[in-house]
């Protein structure tokens, strides 16, 4: 009895231990940047979205809603620079080449950042400048957020 | 702000954070490259950002001059 149970937890931890997922190898320092570019501009186009439904249902007007998108605009533009600068550094030829891309491409996630952070825009009434400095002061910390304190990206950025 | 204008946007914020948390999850992992469960190369990310930002700027341009009036002469 003893040994037929110790076969069949042998058999429990074998099986489970065949069905973990193999572990992946480790993205590059470009690639890693690449993905957290792209969760980057995600949550710009989300937001985007959201600027649209607050325009539509009236909470923010036609003026501000594009305002706040001509702001954002750029965001698109930033990220087709990065990844510009990663197939550079994917390409280069010497760590010089490589540490020296990496840093730009960091400054340009930073930029990136700084995109969203200046969207919040001024508008006639104190209430609301109020209603839409919360709007977008509350989007802008999400994207930031999330951009931020997912886990691995600290990490993908220092290294 | 009235008692309805406060809970609306706070649906849409929720709205937004859900829409955002899964579209970024969608995005990929920094740690393994993996998208949608597929495992991807350096460059296959480099160009699904490039990709991203096109879209991007294309989704801001329709919606600017969706919500900007025609101009009369």
């Amino acid at each position: 009895m003893k040994r037929s149970l110790f076969a069949l937890l042998l058999l429990v931890v074998t099986s489970c231990s065949s069905m973990q997922h193999p572990r992946f190898p480790e993205l590059s320092p470009e690639g890693k940047v690449a993905v957290i570019g792209r969760q980057f501009v995600a949550a710009t186009s989300a937001a985007v979205t959201s600027i649209d439904t607050l325009i539509t249902s009236n909470i923010l007007t036609k003026e501000q809603g594009v305002a706040v998108l001509t702001r954002l605009r750029p965001v698109g533009t930033e990220a087709q620079r990065l990844a510009a600068v990663l197939l550079v550094i994917d390409e280069a030829r010497t760590d010089t080449e490589r540490n020296t891309g990496l840093a730009e491409a960091v400054a340009l996630i930073r930029t990136l950042q700084r995109h969203v952070g200046s969207a919040a825009i001024p508008v006639g009434s104190d209430s609301g400048r109020e209603r839409v400095t919360t709007i977008m002061g509350a989007l802008a910390d999400l994207l930031i957020s999330i951009s931020l304190v997912l886990p691995g990206n600290q990490e993908a950025l220092a290294s | 702000m009235t008692p309805e204008l406060t809970l609306s946007l706070a649906l849409i914020l929720l709205r937004d954070y859900r829409q955002s948390r899964d579209i970024i999850k969608a995005a990929g992992d920094p740690t393994d490259g993996t998208v949608g469960g597929a495992l991807l190369e350096d460059k296959q990310l480099i160009e699904l950002l490039r990709l991203d930002g096109v879209a991007l700027t294309s989704k801001i341009d329709e919606l600017i001059a969706k919500h900007t009036p025609p101009v009369t002469p």
